[in-house]
């Protein structure tokens, strides 16, 4: 067995190689090598580490993968899709998305308008607290794709900015 | 004497959970009211009767008095308990259950108008000689009036709505640039919050901590307090770890808060379980927040401490019993209690949604675990954030505090982002080991705050790059926890990695 992918773990994209049987892998993370091996145990994976075992609880919601691991949870999420769930890792988008679902409370700024960064561009409001989506930089607002009263889903396009 | 056999709750997740269990223990029927959001959830299941009252969101469903009313006389309760949140602070609510011949399980409806009126309620307190901080009164939501009470007060000021509390409506302001924006949206918060814009400006106390007073009357004249709980743990002015006793508070300065405390709820003659929040300055001055006339989210540290079911005694208050304990009643320990949040720490705390896929729950000596959710469960944008509340007792403070990282180290919820890893990262915190402990703490020492990496996330992206590789649907144990398991979502228990266990 061979796989290769890119896992965000925890917001930090990781490049991840394994090769080998359940109970004798090799793997590789961004630079590190390690050996694993993975056995079925009770309602999970008991997975040994430098002779250390310990048990594993995994989960996959669509493209998230959960990952208990010895009291820590990790959320993984498939590579492509590094922007939805909060920040990729200090990569600024010119795409301001909707962090959670919520209603837009008000629109700020118009097309073609000059922003500045951490000025407050849309205004949301999901279980009664307000929210306030700002630019990562200094830009031109290039499209206003919502207004003030619709409902958004977590992931949607709000506005397309252009960097100075 | 009411009779109070039967009692509808009007409210849901941990708190409605909470309430049933306690009714069970007293032999009393419970009724539960869900929306369509909650057809599954934990306490109506739990609850030996449930009545739908509506869609999912709030204003159509639990905060609808008339829909509330009518499940109460349908299902044949003599009595409605608000629990927190929704309408336990809303004296029109109280009203009407005692006006439909039921008993409201709370205080009498003017003590709830009376210090449901922040304004109103200051000029109470400083009469009956409990100190407050200096404020205006209600004042014309726009910037020029603001900025007159503001510069006559000084900065740093805070914009407070008149029906205010939960940290909703509220905004801090530090230059007088920033009041049209802060008081904008101050009003804006308020009303879509409580349906009442009104706000109004007091002087900021920098770094105080959060101290209040637990009480309780009865209806023969008794008031009697149970001590303090610390809350200075606060994001956007919402709690996440509670404590009793306070790290500040001596025995001294104990007994002025709780005299005080008493005092604020005999001058609405008070009646059941009620807390007054005071803010407490370095040099061991303290001042009248407010008071929050219903069962507080964090009164099971209270429980710990002094061994009292509190809604239990909130039962008996409303059938016109004696209090089952005097003002002798002694405490112990130390108890601690953490709020789990579906929220994202590292992301400005945004509200998380999802499906609990997976609930670890602590157990052990001294460890409680007060929740609304169950596996399954659907996390949505209608409610409150507040998932659980993880609550221990130790014979000390430090007792309490290891204890708690433990019991976190234990819940494991996955499928929904969680504010666990902060919590325990705040109870880890060296000032939070030594107690120095106030409302900043988590903006001075948590700012910019991201996960630690932890010793086996190298592991955990080699589990997940496995699981992601899999089939998206294929299931080859066809095993016997497949029916349990909701598409379109596997667990790795069910899938096999590699050639090698085939």
């Amino acid at each position: 067995m061979s796989v290769q992918k890119t896992v965000v773990v925890d917001g930090t994209p990781r490049a991840v190689q394994v090769v080998g049987r359940d109970d004798a892998l090799t793997a590789r993370v961004d630079e590190a090598t390690f050996e694993l091996a993975l056995a079925r145990g009770g309602n999970g994976w008991r997975v040994t580490r430098d002779s250390r075992t310990v048990t594993a609880t995994v989960v996959r919601d669509r493209d998230v993968v959960w990952v208990a691991l010895d009291g820590e949870i990790h959320r993984c999420v498939a590579g492509d899709d590094a922007r939805t769930g909060g920040a990729g890792g200090g990569v600024r988008s010119p795409k301001l998305i909707a962090p959670m679902p919520g209603k837009v409370l008000a629109v700020r700024v118009e097309v073609g308008q000059q922003v500045a960064a951490g000025d407050p561009l849309v205004v949301l409001e999901a279980m009664k607290m307000e929210t306030i989506v700002g630019a990562d930089g200094d830009a031109r607002v290039k499209e206003v794709l919502v207004a003030a009263g619709a409902m958004v889903e977590p992931g949607q396009v709000l506005i397309v900015l252009e960097f100075d | 004497m009411p009779a109070v056999r039967k009692v509808l709750i009007a409210n849901r997740g941990e708190i409605a959970v909470r309430i049933i269990r306690t009714c069970r223990a007293m032999g009393v029927t419970s009724v539960a009211v869900y929306s369509e959001a909650d057809t599954d959830a934990p306490h109506v299941r739990l609850a030996d009767e449930a009545v739908a009252v509506g869609p999912p969101p709030a204003r159509e469903s639990y905060l609808v008095v008339e829909t509330l009313i009518a499940a109460a006389q349908a299902s044949g309760a003599d009595a409605v308990h608000p629990g927190y949140g929704f309408l336990a602070e809303n004296a029109g609510f109280a009203r009407a259950v005692n006006d439909a011949g039921l008993t409201f399980i709370g205080p009498p409806p003017q003590a709830i108008a009376t210090m449901g009126d922040k304004v109103a309620a200051r000029a109470l307190m400083e009469k009956a000689g409990v100190p407050v901080v200096p404020a205006t009164g209600v004042l014309p939501p726009n910037a020029d009036a603001f900025a007159g009470a503001a510069e006559a007060l000084g900065f740093p000021v805070v914009i407070k709505a008149a029906a205010g509390g939960g940290g909703k409506g509220m905004r801090i302001v530090r230059r007088l640039d920033q009041l049209p924006e802060a008081v904008a949206g101050a009003a804006r918060e308020a009303t879509a919050a409580f349906g009442d814009g009104r706000i109004y400006l007091e002087r900021y106390l920098e770094r105080p901590r959060h101290v209040e007073v637990q009480v309780f009357g009865d209806t023969h004249g008794t008031v009697v307090h149970l001590g303090e709980r610390e809350c200075s743990i606060q994001r956007r002015h919402q709690k996440i770890v509670e404590e009793s006793p306070s790290p500040a508070v001596d025995a001294t300065l104990r007994a002025a808060m709780t005299d005080a405390g008493i005092r604020a709820a005999a001058a609405v003659d008070y009646v059941g379980a009620g807390t007054i929040e005071f803010l407490l300055d370095a040099h061991g001055r303290f001042y009248f927040l407010e008071m929050n006339t219903r069962l507080q989210v964090e009164h099971p540290v209270t429980e710990w401490i002094t061994g009292l079911d509190l809604v239990r005694e909130q039962i008996l208050v409303a059938r016109g019993e004696r209090l089952s304990f005097g003002q002798s009643i002694a405490t112990r320990g130390h108890a601690l209690e953490c709020r789990l949040y579906s929220e994202d720490p590292a992301h400005g705390f945004l509200p998380a949604t999802g499906t609990v896929h997976v609930l670890g729950e602590p157990s052990g000596a001294w460890v409680r675990f007060d929740s609304g959710i169950a596996v399954g469960s659907t996390i949505g944008v209608d409610y409150d954030p507040l998932l659980a509340k993880l609550s221990v007792y130790g014979a000390t403070r430090e007792e309490a505090r290891t204890r708690m990282l433990a019991a976190l180290r234990e819940t494991v919820l996955l499928g929904v982002v969680t504010n666990r890893d902060y919590l325990l990262a705040v109870l880890e915190h060296p000032a939070f080991a030594a107690g120095a402990t106030h409302t900043e703490f988590l903006a001075e020492h948590f700012a910019g705050w991201t996960p630690a990496a932890g010793r086996h996330r190298d592991t955990a992206a080699v589990l997940a790059a496995l699981a992601l590789a899999g089939p998206g649907t294929r299931r080859d144990d066809g095993g016997a926890n497949a029916a349990v398991l909701p598409t379109p979502w596997e667990s790795l228990g069910a899938w096999r990695p590699g050639a090698g266990t085939r």
